[in-house]
């Protein structure tokens, strides 16, 4: 081996050549490529190395392996906010790419003011999160302005948040409203991205809107699908602050989605090895969908 | 601590008797601890002259949990305290009791806690087992020993602060609920306030119907109800009413025993009172963490379980403030009267810098100074001699009611995993109370839930 080897990795040496300016180039990622380190690298593993102790914030951790996982495996509390947050993602999520879309072609088209109504539509994303939380909240009480609208059709008065059967869609209704002028905004510029030449040729031939839709517009909008399918899941997945604010989790623990049991467990009960336990195993279920997601556009593509 | 309520005559309380058991009020978790605060060695020994002597800029955060009357009392008091010593600033913060004792567990977590913060007495245990709370220096808070503050105090009083000879904090209210009543709403109803005022949970069912005001099939004014707005106040009504019934929270050997035979036979009284009795509608509740008391302030319930200080809370609504009255909290058996006892004690951060926890217990000195101004302004009782033994005190209204219901109280469940028990009680009254739950279920769920909590 030894010379062959040997000239290889000079000849391999040799052929490697920095690019000119790379020192540069270098020098301006270096700062935020540290802090992507110190601020969301080193956090990740912190918290995989303490879900693998007993650690309650104040005493030294003590190592005690798997058993925070085991723990999770049997949690009767865990199980029901996963399963909360479950519903969470999917209620918000399936009906916000449904309804970003609609918003998106609508707001390409010339209507009038689009420009005022782009604006509006996109309001509450750039609302600060906790007073929109406490409003809303207000508008979900028993008396509030949700149940006098109700009730000029008819409708009983609906106990929203502290009805087990109601917690949820409500909270689903408010994650909707704040998610879709967001998405909306990314359908709209993988929308601006088709050239035109494409649906005015298609109307040489005589498609119809709907077959543009089909033919035209989905199959170019893939990509920005995929992102818009990975991000809401991701976004909808580390909600917390409208269920903290709205329900504190309640009623039953029927709102407590798994961000609100990790925050709880880790500093309100000091359980921080649980908590990061709880972290890894919603970072992992992220991370799997985000895989078949991809792999899935990959295979389609 | 011995329930008082084992007396055959529970309604003859002798002075002597209340010095003995009115202290439980502030005690909440009572236990002992080998532990001592890291701030014990500062605290007692270079911060001793630091408040009077220090003259250098001194800023102290203090948290309080949220009480509007309170919160302008101590406002006040801040600023009276500012005159008399000009270097002294406070940032002062207030929350819901519930806000209040969330935010300070991720920051006394974090290493961000204010320096001075008033606990909920069934708190002291979880916090000085954490080392998070600074002992009391007691010539700091004007005593020369502790011996000399424990005989300002009623006796009992300081027990749940005391760990390891040392005290974690001084008292600033100690309460237990009884009944409140409008009385315009019996003769409404065709009721004596004084004759049919209930005395047992018999009594709450028979005349909680008859108070009920409905408009067609809709409830608009409730007989009687619990309240759901804080998992602390549902702990100061399930406690007792399982108490009641022969049973508790957790058994002797610390397990949960939440679902046994005569907790579930508990909460399906509750559960019955609203849905077979029909006295009340959980729906109908615009109570929140902040006013507690809205329903009844609002005159859209008439039996309503709450503290000595909820008198306060009343003036904004004359028509209620004029007619209400207070009986001793109902009971399964008036012979051995059972209610919860809780407090509030101002405590001060052990991580806290040494001249900052002078100033802030030379600040709670001042603060409590007069009990009798916190009775007169706040409704607040406190438990010290001083208070009880005052002229202005003896004519408290109903005072008698609430010495009494503070007497026979025990203090709720001993666990450095209260929060979690407390969580896990909440979620089962909500299944049971709001959403017609099957109770053996919802109780078979949260001795599951707190088992795992505390270990067993």
């Amino acid at each position: 081996m030894g010379a062959a080897v040997r000239r290889a990795v000079r000849d391999g040496a040799a052929g490697f050549r920095l690019p000119p300016h790379a020192g540069w180039g270098i020098a301006f990622v270096l700062p935020a490529f540290l802090l992507l380190l110190i601020f969301r690298v080193y956090p990740i593993l912190s918290a995989v190395a303490v879900s693998f102790t007993d650690y309650d914030l104040f005493s030294t951790p003590s190592f005690t392996g798997l058993s925070n996982y085991s723990q999770l495996a049997t949690d009767p509390q865990f199980r029901q906010s996963l399963l909360a947050s479950i519903t969470y993602v999917v209620g918000v999520s399936i009906p916000t790419w449904g309804i970003a879309l609609a918003l998106a072609l609508a707001f390409d088209e010339r209507v009038p003011f689009r420009n005022l109504l782009r604006t509006g539509a996109f309001m509450p994303v750039v609302m600060t999160a906790v007073p929109v939380a406490v409003v809303w909240k207000f508008l979900f009480h028993p008396f509030g302005l949700v149940n006098v609208f109700l009730s000029r059709f008819g409708v009983d008065r609906i106990n929203w948040l502290t009805d087990q059967s109601t917690a949820m869609p409500a909270l689903i209704i408010v994650g909707i409203w704040r998610a879709v002028p967001y998405f909306m905004v990314i359908f709209l510029a993988g929308l601006q991205a088709i050239p035109r030449d494409y649906y005015e040729a298609a109307s040489l031939d005589g498609a119809s809107a709907v077959s543009k839709f089909r033919h035209i517009t989905l199959p170019l909008l893939r990509r920005t699908s995929v992102l818009v399918i990975i991000m809401t899941v991701i976004v909808t997945m580390k909600a917390i602050m409208n269920p903290l604010i709205m329900t504190g989790g309640g009623p039953a623990g029927m709102t407590r989605v798994l961000p609100l049991l990790i925050y709880q467990t880790g500093f309100q009960y000091y359980r921080m090895g649980l908590a990061s336990a709880m972290s890894v195993v919603m970072l992992l279920l992220v991370l799997l969908f985000t895989v078949w997601q991809l792999r899935l556009f990959r295979e389609k593509t | 601590m011995k329930n008082a309520g084992c007396s055959s005559k529970p309604r003859d309380l002798s002075r002597r008797r209340f010095l003995s058991l009115a202290g439980t009020a502030a005690v909440g978790a009572a236990g002992t601890s080998l532990l001592t605060g890291p701030g014990a060695l500062a605290a007692t020994t270079g911060a001793g002259s630091a408040a009077p002597a220090t003259k250098k800029p001194i800023t102290i955060s203090y948290w309080n949990h949220q009480h509007p009357p309170l919160i302008d009392f101590l406002k006040v008091k801040m600023e009276a305290y500012r005159q008399k010593n000009p270097n002294v600033s406070f940032e002062f913060q207030f929350a819901s009791n519930k806000d209040h004792l969330q935010k300070l567990a991720v920051a006394m977590g974090t290493g961000t806690g204010p320096d001075m913060f008033n606990l909920h007495s069934a708190y002291t245990l979880g916090y000085q087992s954490k080392k998070l709370l600074a002992p009391v220096p007691p010539e700091l808070v004007g005593y020369k020993s502790y011996t000399e503050m424990r005989a300002e105090f009623l006796s009992g009083a300081l027990d749940g602060l005391t760990f390891d000879g040392q005290i974690y904090g001084v008292p600033m209210q100690s309460n237990a609920f009884s009944l409140f009543i409008n009385k315009k709403h019996f003769q409404e109803a065709g009721l004596d306030p004084v004759k049919d005022a209930p005395k047992t949970w018999d009594d709450v069912a028979k005349v909680g119907k008859k108070l009920v005001k409905m408009d067609g099939n809709r409830m608009v004014r409730e007989g009687f109800d619990f309240g759901y707005h804080l998992p602390t106040w549902i702990m100061y009504q399930v406690q007792p009413i399982i108490q009641q019934h022969g049973g508790d929270i957790l058994d002797p050997a610390g397990k949960a025993a939440v679902n046994s035979p005569q907790a579930i036979k508990a909460l399906q009284m509750m559960q019955d009172l609203l849905y077979v009795q029909r006295v009340g509608d959980p729906t109908l509740t615009t109570n929140t963490p902040a006013n507690a008391n809205d329903d009844f302030v609002q005159g859209k319930l008439s039996l309503w379980l709450t503290g000595p200080w909820a008198i306060e809370t009343l003036k904004p609504n004359p028509e209620v403030y004029q007619n209400y009255a207070v009986v001793p909290h109902p009971q399964v058996n008036p012979a051995k009267p059972i209610t919860a006892v809780y407090g509030f004690n101002l405590c001060v951060n052990a991580a806290a810098p040494p001249d900052k926890q002078a100033v802030a217990w030379d600040f709670i000195r001042f603060l409590t100074a007069d009990p009798i101004e916190w009775m007169n302004k706040l409704a607040f009782p406190i438990p010290r001699k001083k208070w009880y033994e005052a002229a202005g005190a003896q004519q408290f209204p109903y005072l008698k009611v609430f010495i009494d219901d503070i007497a026979y109280g025990r203090p709720l469940v001993k666990s450095t995993h209260f929060d979690e028990i407390l969580g896990s009680m909440e979620r089962a009254v909500q299944r049971i109370m709001l959403n017609k739950g099957n109770v053996k279920e919802a109780l078979d769920l949260s001795a599951v839930e707190i088992n795992k909590a505390v270990g067993k």
